[in-house]
């Protein structure tokens, strides 16, 4: 079996897990055992429980569930779009490729956190939490295609000078098909590699904007929210499964890598 | 004539950017809000000058005309947080930044670079897991992890800023020279038995140069980006630290000009990649 | 009392021991100070500065919680609390040299109780229309004078740092145990010993320290890490995670100090014109509501579980921490399912199932705002959303962060309930005044009452401003324990908890005896020393 069958039939099953988390996990990620907080981890708790005796392992199943949907769906959003504007960018001519670049310097500057603070205030405060998630996730999609745009934009021009490129334009290939048939497949290592930094770079975000009241609301968890725990470091050394997201997100992210990479072999 | 209309696209981009994020600063909530406001033994006429003073660019047009005109005399504002002139603010905080992001930008860089080269020329699909991993890991520990764990090591938030960019740099580069080798040049230099490292650097390396150099300009704006979360909770006395604060205040001033500053640098640093993959493109 | 009685012990007996001169002090502020002129300092790392720096006349002992004098040998309230004379201490100056007179105390509480500067510290002493007027009667003698009585007036001027009317310095010329040497922004500020410091240990000037360096250090984390590696001698405010870290690494520099002036609290918006759905306004209004709710609350769990028992359930605006004003008749409302029940089955609520609906049928559904970023108080909003769970009442956590939520709560109304925390810093009630004025922009209820909307309300406006005219403190006590009783029974704040006070001090540091009160390790700063052997 190759690696990429291996990658796609764990990813499936992981995914699996968390759609079926109901069914799966011993416990809601709301229930809080108070008798037993922090407790190390135990047959009745797999990976122990949280301040407020919740336990983990729940809350990662539930967690990942918003988190490992979410995520990757904004990163396949910024992607598409830095895809597109690159793509529109470099062949519809200069004006517009300085267009598009003018545009992304702005996006990359701009303090976004401001948009993300006023559209979450639109939102009804008994909104549901789902929605809450949307949004921020939806939001950091719309805005992460400046960076990878800019990059892919660079290839499609030197892309514009080959000789299969100039054969296809001598041939009479409109634009459309040229970008879509012949440029396109030659960014996607650049689009895979966006798709791979994103994806937990998103993540992440969402918990960092739950600092700023962005987040994934309680009691709902999320593999950023679980992750935050790690600040407290001296705490990895005395309760050490509270790793376990941490290490769940790497194999997920391992697996993703697996399942998109090129062939390993170069030079 | 080229050289004049980048630069007035600099500049509507410079103006363009100041505008927009002020205008956000305007519309998210909080605005014009202060903890002071909560302190119960105000009256009515200081609550109402707190507001006052708050509420200073609550008409965006206005506000930034009076801005700009004040910019032309090298006047930048006073911050409202801090009260104090946003010049100096800056001109103490900007050699902090700007050490700690350069050093952290060129050591990313550096190892990045390294460790593709090392990769392509040993060419060990043990080397290229382990460092995938690795880099994935970074990827996906949460930016305050890194950030605390590198001062438990002694480390200064240079360090936190090198080991955030060089996950994004190294995946980038990784996939550019991947995909540069299934090139049939560099097919054609290797059935003809050059050697690896020269394949790598001259046949491999170099006809994406444009790629590499417009990922070096977006790395500016990636270390920006480091910078503010890593100065924040290393408490690094530099202008990612007072970012963060102005955020959480609202300081429109502060981040106005915080925000020229980015743009400026950014598209400054796309600029410089674009003017130089123009000039090698008109050489060639 | 026990705590304060043994720590007070243990400062007696330290200081027995030979004080050992010179040495700086290392500790932290959580942010840049805002201002380093003391009529307007109104945050707590300000304040910490002008502790260390501004000398004042009267001192409140934060450990005794009496008064006691500095600056002033002795004073003298007069004229049922309008009046106030000085007795001044001679032969003192100022850290540059000028000498220390009556003028001076004049200037000050001119540049305070200006109309310009808008200063909180001055803002307290009004008590009425008219001006204050400083009557200078000699070198070493001066009244100050009020439209209207001052209750507790003595107690103010511990935050009245006196300043110099000639020094060339202006603010920077001060009396306190230290002045500002050094301030790089963002970074530290360095404070050296006030040569010219007025108070003496065997004729010697006092502070023990030459220096005491102020690490600005946001995070917490950091804070730690340096305490543990010796970088820092002093944590005035541990986080009940930290304290119970160290605890694990059996530390015998941590301490807990017993409840603080500090409680979490959470009210309901009975603002009438809150742009709510008008079903849950009147939720919100019926006392059987916030009754139930409360009894609904399992205190004791938040205390254990949020705050590893640091913490002891809220009673009322005051804790018993604040020995003379606590009302000790009354205790915290207990977590009692059937009362909570029988509090909503007055009002017409019912149960379908596990849903709570009201007599109209709407499923008892609310929100609660709270700032992101605090971790305990993401912690007591998840744990009320179960308490309430188990009667039947959703409750959507909302966390914003704090400048919008500052925004829903003083201006927009746009909330339905609010989880906060409040920081006493004075003991006396007459600074809670505007949280308790129907007309006060600050009650957190429904601020800005043309009319108090309640005969409750009402009746706390007469006993609040009783309290404020007069000075005999048995009277003033008599009217605020009716408030307390007030809000105790009708529930506008669901007092939660009351937050222990967590510091670490280092071994080498002697005479630290913590106090409730801020500055907590502080506030014998002149007599701390570091053993160096």
């Amino acid at each position: 079996m190759t690696k990429r069958r291996v990658a796609a039939v764990l990813l499936l099953l992981l995914f699996g897990v968390l759609l079926a988390a109901e069914h799966v996990a011993p416990y809601s990620y709301a229930t809080q055992f108070r008798d037993a907080p922090n407790a190390r981890p135990s047959r009745s708790f797999p990976l122990g429980t949280d301040a407020l005796g919740r336990d983990r392992l729940s809350r990662l199943i539930y967690g990942g569930r918003g988190s490992m949907l979410l995520a990757p769906a904004a990163a396949l959003l910024s992607v598409g779009m830095a895809l597109a504007i690159s793509l529109l960018a470099g062949c519809l001519g200069r004006w517009w490729e300085r267009g598009a670049m003018a545009m992304a310097d702005l996006s990359l500057s701009m303090p976004w956190l401001f948009a993300l603070l006023a559209i979450r205030a639109l939102l009804p405060l008994n909104a549901p939490p789902v929605a809450t998630m949307l949004v921020t996730f939806g939001l950091l999609g719309l805005l992460g295609w400046a960076a990878p745009s800019r990059v892919m934009l660079a290839s499609v021009k030197r892309h514009l000078q080959s000789d299969f490129v100039l054969l296809a334009r001598a041939s009479g290939c409109p634009r459309g098909r040229l970008a879509l048939v012949h440029l396109a497949p030659n960014l996607l290592p650049l689009a895979l590699a966006q798709f791979l930094v994103t994806t937990p770079v998103f993540l992440l975000a969402e918990a960092t904007l739950g600092l700023l009241g962005l987040g994934v609301p309680e009691p709902l968890p999320s593999w950023g929210g679980l992750l935050q725990e790690l600040e407290n470091l001296p705490s990895i050394a005395a309760s050490p499964w509270i790793l376990a997201p941490l290490l769940v997100l790497i194999a997920v992210v391992g697996l993703f890598h697996l399942l998109v990479s090129a062939d390993p072999y170069s030079v | 004539m080229a050289v004049a209309s980048r630069a007035a696209l600099l500049l509507t981009i410079l103006i363009a950017g100041g505008l927009l994020a002020a205008t956000l600063v305007r519309v998210a909530p909080g605005f014009g809000m202060d903890e002071r406001l909560l302190d119960a033994r105000l009256n009515n006429d200081s609550r109402t000058a707190i507001e006052r003073q708050l509420s200073q660019g609550s008409d965006i047009v206005a506000y930034y005309g009076e801005y700009l005109r004040r910019l032309w005399r090298g006047d930048l504002g006073d911050s409202i947080s801090l009260g104090r002139p946003v010049r100096e603010l800056l001109s103490e905080r900007c050699g902090v930044s700007l050490r700690s992001g350069l050093a952290g930008m060129g050591l990313a860089w550096a190892t990045a670079l390294l460790a593709v080269v090392v990769l392509e020329l040993a060419r060990a699909k043990t080397c290229e897991a382990v460092a995938s991993l690795a880099a994935g890991a970074l990827l996906c520990v949460p930016t305050a992890v890194v950030a605390l764990g590198c001062l438990y090591l002694g480390g200064k938030p240079s360090l936190a800023v090198a080991a955030i960019l060089f996950s994004r740099i190294f995946r980038y580069l990784r996939n550019i020279v991947r995909s540069a080798c299934q090139a049939p040049h560099v097919l054609a230099a290797k059935a003809l038995g050059i050697r690896r490292f020269r394949l790598l650097t001259f046949h491999v390396m170099a006809p994406v140069w444009p790629e590499i150099l417009a990922l070096a300009g977006v790395s500016v704006s990636m270390a920006v980006g480091a910078l503010i979360p890593v100065e924040a909770l290393c408490d690094s006395p530099g202008v990612g630290q007072l970012v963060w604060q102005a955020a959480v205040a609202r300081d429109l001033p502060v981040l106005v000009n915080v925000t020229l500053i980015i743009t400026g640098l950014t598209a400054a640093a796309n600029l410089m990649a674009d003017t130089f993959r123009a000039t090698r493109e008109a050489w060639a | 009392m026990r705590t304060a009685g043994l720590f007070l012990l243990a400062v007696l007996s330290a200081g027995h021991l030979a004080a050992q001169w010179g040495g700086e002090l290392h500790l932290c502020l959580y942010g840049e100070p805002r201002t380093f002129r003391p009529e307007l300092v109104d945050d707590e790392n300000s304040e910490t500065v002008r502790y260390l720096t501004g000398g004042v006349l009267i001192r409140v002992n934060r450990l005794t919680q009496e008064l006691q004098p500095e600056l002033a040998s002795s004073w003298k309230v007069e004229k049922n609390g309008r009046s106030i004379t000085f007795q001044l201490r001679e032969n003192v100056l100022f850290s540059d040299g000028t000498p220390f007179s009556a003028d001076d105390v004049a200037y000050t509480m001119e540049v305070l109780m200006d109309p310009a500067v808008h200063s909180p510290t001055g803002d307290a002493f009004r008590s009425g229309a008219g001006p204050v007027r400083a009557v200078v009667q000699g070198k070493f003698r001066v009244s100050i004078v009020f439209p209207e009585t001052v209750a507790g007036m003595a107690r103010l001027f511990d935050q009245v740092a006196i300043q110099s009317r000639h020094s060339a310095l202006k603010e920077q010329a001060v009396l306190g145990p230290f002045r500002i040497a050094e301030h790089k922004p963002g970074s530290y500020i360095l404070l050296a010993r006030n040569p010219n410091y007025w108070a003496m240990d065997h004729g010697r000037r006092l502070p023990y320290l030459d220096r005491v360096r102020l690490e600005i250090q946001r995070s917490r984390e950091i804070e730690l890490m340096r305490f543990r590696r010796g970088e820092i001698d002093l944590i005035s405010s541990l986080n009940p995670d930290q304290f119970e870290q160290l605890v694990g690494e059996r530390r015998t520099d941590i301490r807990d100090a017993g409840p603080t002036l500090d409680y979490e609290m959470l009210w309901f918006n009975m603002n009438p014109s809150a742009p709510i759905p008008s079903y849950r306004k009147t939720w919100f209004a019926s006392r059987n509501f916030r009754r139930a709710i409360s009894h609904a609350i399992r205190r004791d769990d938040l205390c254990r579980l949020v705050f590893h028992g640091h913490a002891q359930p809220g009673i009322g605006p005051f804790s018993p921490a604040n020995r003379f004003w606590f009302n000790q008749k009354l205790k915290p409302h207990a977590f009692d399912t059937a009362a909570a029940r029988r509090f909503l089955a007055a009002d017409g609520f019912r149960w379908e199932g596990s849903q709570l609906r009201d007599r109209d049928g709407h499923p008892v559904e609310f929100s609660v705002i709270t700032n992101a970023g605090n971790r305990a108080r993401e912690r007591e909003a998840a744990m009320i959303q179960q308490d309430l769970a188990a009667i039947g009442i959703r409750l959507n956590v909302v966390s914003l962060d704090f400048a919008s939520l500052l925004e829903r709560i003083s201006k927009s109304s746009q909330y339905e309930a609010c989880l906060l925390g409040a920081t006493n810093v004075d003991l006396d009630p007459n600074e809670q005044m505007n949280r308790w004025l129907s007309s006060s922009a600050d009650l957190p209820w429904n601020p800005n009452q043309k009319t108090p909307a309640t005969p409750w309300e009402a009746e706390i406006d007469r006993l609040m401003r009783a309290q404020a005219s007069t000075t005999d403190s048995a009277r003033r006590k008599q009217s605020f324990d009716r408030v307390q009783e007030i809000a105790w029974d009708q529930a506008p704040i669901l007092f939660l908890a009351t937050k222990d006070a967590l510091v670490g001090v280092s071994p080498a540091l002697r005479n630290a005896a913590p106090a409730v009160l801020t500055p907590r390790l502080l506030w014998n700063v002149e007599r701390l020393w570091i053993d160096r052997k």
